[in-house]
Parts: structure tokens; sequence; C-alpha cells
């Protein structure tokens, strides 16, 4: 039990710190469509060209090859500098890439993990169906193996910026024979290939973040299975790991932040009888509360990079930090927007600083996207509690 | 930078646990007397032997020379089982003399000589303790400052009945001089005996979590174990949330306080907060879970959610807490 940091990894969070204030962006970030992801992938270029994309992902493929320590300063620091949000560079820096990285031949890994970085490709994920969501082993979008290819038909649901992106992690059914585990595979699809409809579908903050994909007749080489066909279920559970982990540190610093930014909101702002917020009881219980429990999410993170940086996968531990992260983002979301009170009724755009409702919103993907807060408590139940499977 | 238990520190945590469940299981609280001492004297002497009641005392007074990070391991284990005995005001007077100087007590407190009552504000001129039948001083502690108290110092002005079985109240008044005093630029008396009260509400989230998990897995209904009915199952892994905040947050607030970084302050209130409202809604849970046999006074659930209880109340009041972490610094990393 440790906090302290190396000289050198002071010096690098210095280094960081200078790097970020003279280069992150300052004209606002678009939060949809084409201008979104010129913007984005721009934003990831810059960082790759100085050096600090893939800050823990090997040099071979164009990485750092520092350590997950590193990665996490990086994270923080970002948060701390008003980085533009990750938009359309999640899937392929978060899910893909370090899934690539796990699982992935030495052809794929020298392709992909340097376009990645340097922005030169955007990824989606084509996990979810129509009828299959917690239950994402029921999937059937099929793939048939014809010759050296495979031929999809079927079609996925909620892939966020499936419109923007050139590479998708796409799961499809190989096999119906056995476990139904077993006749999955994951495969790198070619999101400009024929036989690909995108469908944009409008989320509740406004902006049209996911897609309906369809799939007729699209020919994948076998080349561009990851793993082996039928094993796609164990290379999706590690991107998942991925996504429960350390993938969501920066948040965790934007949360610490934004619980300080609302109570200086709630000390300033007064009600309609002049009071101040803060001075109602119940706001500086909430705001009390969360802060506290923001401290203890911080905690809870600094474990989990710790336990990770101990072993080569992440593991079910992440279940826990995403279960508390995810509900407390919502409850703080909401005590911002019961703190501006009627303030948030107005139809603000999303993205913008004040828009607290829209922000509010945003939050309910926390608990159903990457495993629903259902599906998280089975995972801890389960395979950290030893509790018995059932329904 | 690393949060966990190190091989050393691991050790420690097992070493604590296996002496602790050995001598001093929950359900002894069902077989104390109501006027005699609590503490189970074997546990007392060997927690002495292995050194808990110093890990963070410097090694020229006699302590092991660890940190509080150790300290906070020892009274998870405590939490755990519900340990009953005047452990938190002995290790926090031992702490103090430290802070004062004083070698000569703090000898004694470190070899279990001298067990020590906690003593926080209770009305007016007086101080409440919950360690009255076992306490041969006190340590005062209060926004002001730390002061220990020989017995002869002080004297009981009332007694009263309390619902933890090992919990002894009484309400003091100071009659004598301190034997030391210190101001809490000197020793954060408050903060640091609020990390080890959140360690031991800790592993009371920690019990409560794997007591109803184990019930879970063998009581069944309707011919299953009640474990797979994702009603229970969900509010177990509840507990397991909570429980591994409440752990890690202690942990970060016992190292915060040792490096003295800025965020010290943030973090013992904000584990205050969070282990104590994480204690009770787990041991909440622990006796639904457990049905019938949960709500009946031999059971050991009713146990923990009385000990986290009074944990929760010691030293500071709920809005104190909340004050304390309402004006905490903010908590940008140097």
């Amino acid at each position: 039990m440790d906090l302290t940091l190396p000289q050198e990894m002071r010096d690098f969070r210095e280094e960081v710190r200078t790097w970020l204030h003279e280069n992150v962006p300052r004209e606002p970030q678009p939060h949809e469509g084409p201008a979104m992801r010129e913007f984005d992938v721009a934003w990831q270029r810059t960082q790759y060209e100085a050096g600090w994309a893939g800050i823990n992902w090997p040099v071979e493929y164009g990485g750092r090859g520092l350590s997950l320590l590193q990665q996490m300063i990086w994270y923080e620091e970002l948060a701390w500098a008003d980085a533009p949000e990750i938009g359309v560079s999640f899937v392929g820096i978060n899910h893909a890439g370090p899934t690539l990285i796990a699982r992935a031949g030495e052809e794929q890994k020298a392709f992909h993990l340097p376009k990645i970085l340097q922005g030169d490709s955007v990824w989606c994920q084509g996990f979810s169906e129509p009828g299959a969501g917690s239950d994402l082993a029921g999937l059937s979008t099929r793939a048939e193996i014809v010759g050296d290819e495979l031929v999809v038909n079927g079609q996925k649901i909620w892939t966020s910026y499936a419109e923007l992106a050139d590479y998708q992690e796409l799961l499809v059914r190989t096999s119906r024979d056995g476990r139904k585990h077993d006749g999955i595979t994951w495969v790198i699809a070619d999101m400009h290939a024929p036989g690909i409809t995108i469908r944009p579908i409008r989320t509740m903050t406004g902006p049209a973040h996911f897609c309906e994909v369809f799939y007729d007749d699209v020919h994948i080489p076998l080349s561009s299975v990851v793993g082996e066909v039928g094993n796609g279920w164990s290379v999706a559970m590690s991107t998942l790991s991925f996504e429960r982990g350390t993938g969501f540190l920066r948040e965790q610093v934007k949360l610490v932040r934004l619980i300080d930014e609302l109570t200086a909101l709630a000390r300033d702002r007064v009600d309609h009888r002049g009071r101040r917020r803060i001075d109602d009881d119940t706001i500086a219980a909430r705001l009390a509360t969360a802060r506290a429990e923001t401290s203890a999410l911080t905690a809870m993170a600094l474990a989990d990079i710790s336990r990770n940086a101990r072993r080569p996968q992440p593991g079910v531990e992440g279940s826990l930090l995403r279960v508390f992260f995810s509900e407390l983002s919502q409850r703080v979301a909401k005590l911002a927007v019961d703190i501006v009170e009627e303030d948030g009724l107005e139809a603000r755009p999303y993205g913008r600083d004040d828009a607290y409702a829209q922000e509010w919103y945003r939050t309910f993907a926390a608990t159903i996207a990457a495993g629903s807060k259902d599906i998280q408590r089975n995972i801890i139940g389960e395979r950290l509690l030893g509790l018995p499977k059932g329904r | 930078m690393d949060l966990l238990p190190d091989d050393q520190q691991t050790a420690i945590a097992e070493a604590a646990r296996d002496l602790v469940a050995a001598h001093s299981p929950p359900s002894r609280l069902h077989t104390l007397d109501d006027d005699a001492p609590v503490t189970e004297p074997t546990l007392w002497r060997l927690a002495a032997q292995q050194g808990f009641f110093g890990l963070d005392v410097p090694e020229r007074f006699g302590g092991a020379g660890l940190s509080l990070a150790e300290q906070t391991l020892v009274f998870h284990e405590l939490g755990r089982s519900l340990a009953a005995g005047p452990f938190l005001g002995t290790v926090v007077a031992a702490r103090l003399a430290a802070a004062a100087g004083d070698e000569a007590l703090l000898a004694d407190l470190v070899d279990g000589r001298l067990p020590v009552g906690l003593a926080d504000v209770a009305t007016e001129g007086l101080y409440r303790t919950f360690d009255a039948d076992d306490a041969r001083a006190y340590v005062v502690v209060s926004r002001d400052g730390a002061a220990f108290y020989d017995a002869d110092a002080v004297e009981v002005v009332r007694r009263r009945p309390c619902v933890d079985a090992a919990s002894r109240w009484a309400e003091l008044r100071v009659t004598g001089q301190p034997r030391i005093s210190t101001h809490p630029d000197q020793f954060d008396a408050v903060g640091y005996g609020s990390i080890l009260i959140s360690a031991m509400l800790s592993g009371i989230c920690a019990a409560t979590r794997d007591q109803s998990a184990e019930y879970a897995k063998v009581r069944k209904q309707f011919d299953l174990p009640i474990g797979s009915f994702q009603a229970v199952k969900h509010r177990c892994s509840d507990n397991a949330v909570r429980a591994e905040a409440a752990a890690q947050v202690v942990t970060l607030a016992a190292l915060t306080m040792e490096d003295g970084r800025a965020d010290a302050g943030l973090m013992w209130a904000a584990a205050r907060s969070v282990t104590a409202d994480h204690a009770l809604r787990n041991c909440s849970d622990n006796i639904q879970n457990h049905g019938g046999i949960g709500y009946t006074g031999e059971h050991d659930a009713h146990l923990f959610l009385k000990r986290a209880q009074v944990l929760a109340d010691l030293l500071l009041t709920q809005a104190d807490v909340r004050d304390a972490v309402l004006d905490a610094p903010e908590a940008r990393p140097a």
C-alpha cells in the first residue's frame, strides 16, 4: 500500500500537464456527424504525433511501451486539462486496440494498431442485437464459411458511431451446435464493405449516437477472424473487461471535478426566496455524500489499476467499479439538475457547459451499456462471491 | 503507486484475522456478562505480543515502525469479528504519546499493559466513552485536540445501557489534569481516530457481505439455493460493491494522512461518510437475506448492525462528517 509516485512519474505528469496546457484544442467539440469524426481524429493524430497515443501499447505497433501507471497519469491529466471527449476514438482506443494486442495475430496487429493510434481508422462495436442484449451469447447474426471467406447476414443494434466508422469488432454465429457460447466468432468487419446498411437512431440526449447495422451477404476474409473461429466469446470477454476497468479512469476524475464545480454552483446560486442552494440541507447532504462517494471511487479506481498492474488481463473486479461508478454518476447528474431547479427544464444543446439535464439523460446509458447493471451484479454475485447461476 | 497490500501487509492482515477469529468471533458477544469487562484476555495479550498496538509507532519507541495503512488492516479485522475491548482508545493514545514524545507511556500502551478508553465530547463539560468496564485510562478526543487522562483524573457521572452488548457506555467528568495533551496541528486525533473507526466499519462491510453470500449458497427455497435468485444475488452483489468501496477508501485515507497530502482532510472525512453508510446498509441487507433467523436475537446479524451503529456515532455526528467532507480542499494530484 503506497501512494507515492517515483520522481520519474512525477516528471512524466509535469511533462503531460505542460503539453496538454499548450495543445488541448479550445474550439467546441462537435457531437455528431462527419464534423465530429474530423475533429476527433484530428485530436487523436495530434496526440500521436507528439508521442502521447498508446502510452502503454507496445512500441512495435506505434505505442510508447510505458507503464499502466503512466497511462493512468495521462487519463487523469486529460480530465484536469478539459481535453476533448474521446468521442469516435473510444472503441478503437479502449476496446478494439487492447483486444487486438491481447488476442490478434501478428499481421492483424501490425496493420490495425498503428492506424488506430494515428487516427487513421475509426472503430465501432457490433455486439448487441435486437434479440441479444444482456443475453449476448444468444446472438444470431450468422456467418457461413464459404471458401476463405465468411458470409454474414443479420442485424446489430446500439452501435455507437457506426456511420462514422471504418472497422467494426463484430460478433457472429458460426455454429449452432453445442453450447451457444461456443459457436461465436470475433471478426474484424470493414464498414465500407458492400451489403452493410446503417440506420442512425436518435438518443434521449438529442444527437444520434448509435445505429442499427444490417448485413446482407457481407463477405469478410477468414484472415480477419481474431482468435479462432468459434472462439469469439473468450475474445469478446477480454474486450468487456477492458471497458469496465481503467478505460473509465478519466470519467472518474471528471466526476471529482464536477462535484467541486457543483458545490461552487450551489454556493453561488440562490432560490426564488433568496436562499443559497447550499443552505438547503438536502442539497448540502447530497453534495457531501456524492463527494465522499467520489473519493471512494477514486480509491477503487486506484485499487483496480493496482490489481491490473499485477496481472496480464483485467479481472472481474472491474464490475465492482463499474456498478459503483455508473450509479454514482447518475446520482451526481440528477443532483446538478436539482441544484439549478427550473433551469433543468430548458432544452439546451448537448455538450454545452450548463446543459445539466442533457448530461443527466446521458448518464442513463451508463447502467445499460458495457453490460447492464443487472448483468454486472450477476457477474459480481457469481464470479466474485461464488453464488449459483440462476435467473 | 500500489493501493493493494504487499506480501508483508497481507501477512499482517491474515495474522490479525486468524488471531481475532480464534479468540473473539462475533458469537462471543452473546455470552458477555453485563457488568464485567468485555475484553477477551488472551486476544488482548496476543495482540500486544504481535505488536498490533504500535504498528505505526516508530521503532525507537518500541513500535513496529510501519504506517497507519498497516494499522487499518488490523482494525479491519477487529471490525470484521466485532472484537470487544478498548482497541481504538489504546491505539489513538499510542499515537498521541508518540506525538507528545512520552516514551514511558508509549511503552505501557504498546505492550498492552494500559488499556485506554476512547472518549469523545458528550454534552457541555462531559465526555462519553463506550469502554467504561475495561479502560484504565482515557484518551479524550475533540475538535480542540487530544488529551490523555489517568483513571484517577476522571469520574463516571452516569452509566447508560447500550444497544451493542460490547459497548459499555458512561459519561465522564474530568476531575484532574491531563498527563499529556496535543493540539490538532500536532496530531489530528479526529482524523486519525476516524480512519481507524472507518477501518472497523469496512471490516463489518466485509463480514456481512461474506455472511450473506455463504447463507445464500446453502439456504434453499423452491428447491434452489436462494443465491440463485436475482433479488437475493443482487443484494449480495451490492454488499460486495459497498465492501470494496469501504476497504479502498480507508486505505486511501490512511496513505494520504501518512504522506501529509493536501487531500488527507477530504479522504478521512470521505472514509467516515462512506464506511458508516455502507456498513449500516450491508448490515441491514444481511438481516434481510437471512429472513426470520436474521431477526432473532440468537443470530449474529443484529450484532453487526448494532456495532456499526455505535462506531458510526463516535467522534463526529453525521452533520460534522457532512461539513468535514464539504469544507475539505480539492483533491488534485500534486
